[in-house]
């Protein structure tokens, strides 16, 4: 089957654990940390579940992206978040690093989750570049116990 | 909470109901050992049970253990830390290391990491507490945010930190990142006016 690559304006969607959530020093949640961007030892690719692939507005798009994850074997805790990024915005950050990294962000089915995405070429050890993403393109978060099930 | 109180105990949920069944000596007979075999076989959780309950157990002592080590450890610099943001750092760790939340994969933070942020904390005095999250393979990462200024500290062991940040200086945009020997870390923060993010008060920025 050909790879499907996703179109610049859409959207990826990542499960960001209760760790690796910015918070401030009352807990509460403000943004993303570069470390939800990062390659365990054992992963080629990064993760994502692809918003597009479902139907309705934005929002409807990144909460239905949110039900497969869940949906998914992953398994998903109650203070964690979902962190979107535009996929032009995350393939021109990543080119523009100095190390510049020509990431493909591919649809790959998987059988838990129709919509899933493999960010492939995606860096190791570039931590300024996650941080980076992580205050700009891919920023955008949503709780998971703000989205219904 | 106050001092060092670990709120959790630590019941083995797999020897539950299996103490009462002993092993017979060795001159029981063939009736004797299957009837053992069969009250074994009841006091044992079923596999579905036992399958979680081994997974989660094993986690719960992980989080258990390296949250008494964090708490003993900063016992030991207690005289550094004021009581009352001593004793909220113990509730953000209490959160951080939620068993309910937190990532099966993630190795639980190190004390080598911890030990490399209670030396940060008493070396840096800030009057606010960081935010605390975890990288998975161990590190704890300590941030500090005001509006877009954002301080990332990764505590790795041995007293190395690595730091990123982003902030607005006279109206210009900047970031900066780097690997730091802890002891340089107030140093090379210096030129960002850290204060910004360590002081209590709303930053207000000049000009």
């Amino acid at each position: 089957m050909p790879s499907t690559y996703l179109p610049a304006e859409d959207h990826v969607v990542r499960y960001v654990p209760w760790a690796r959530l910015r918070k401030d020093e009352d807990d509460n949640v403000i943004g993303v940390l570069g470390a939800a961007f990062r390659l365990r030892d054992d992963e080629d690719y990064l993760s994502a579940t692809w918003a597009e692939y479902f139907a309705g507005s934005h929002a409807d798009r990144v909460a239905a992206a949110v039900r497969a994850v869940r949906a998914s074997k992953l398994k998903v805790t109650p203070r964690s978040g979902f962190a979107t990024g535009n996929v032009n915005g995350i393939k021109e950050a990543c080119l523009a690093d100095k190390g510049r990294h020509k990431i493909r962000i591919v649809h790959e089915r998987a059988d838990d989750n129709e919509a899933h995405t493999a960010l492939r070429g995606w860096p190791r050890d570039n931590e300024d570049l996650l941080n980076l993403l992580a205050d700009g393109v891919w920023s955008s978060y949503v709780l998971n116990k703000d989205i219904e099930l | 909470m106050d001092a060092i109180q670990i709120q959790k105990l630590r019941p083995d949920a797999g020897a539950i109901g299996r103490t009462s069944v002993s092993f017979p000596s060795t001159g029981t007979s063939i009736t004797s050992q299957f009837i053992k075999q069969k009250l074994d076989d009841l006091a044992a959780p079923t596999p579905s049970f036992s399958g979680i309950r081994i997974a989660e157990r094993g986690l719960d002592e992980e989080l258990y253990d390296a949250l008494a080590a964090f708490k003993i450890r900063t016992a030991a610099v207690s005289m550094h830390l004021d009581r009352n943001w001593r004793a909220r750092l113990f509730g953000q760790l209490d959160s951080l290391l939620a068993l309910s939340d937190w990532e099966v994969e993630d190795a639980p933070p190190t004390i080598d990491s911890y030990s490399t942020f209670l030396r940060m904390l008493t070396l840096l005095r800030p009057q606010r507490r960081p935010g605390l999250g975890a990288a998975s393979h161990g590190s704890l990462i300590a941030t500090w945010t005001v509006g877009d200024d954002r301080l990332t500290i990764e505590c790795l062991p041995k007293d190395i930190v690595r730091w990123q940040l982003s902030a607005t200086i006279d109206g210009e945009r900047e970031r900066a990142a780097a690997e730091t020997p802890l002891p340089r870390l107030a140093a090379v923060l210096r030129p960002y006016d850290p204060g910004r993010w360590f002081q209590n008060a709303q930053h207000v920025p000049a000009g």
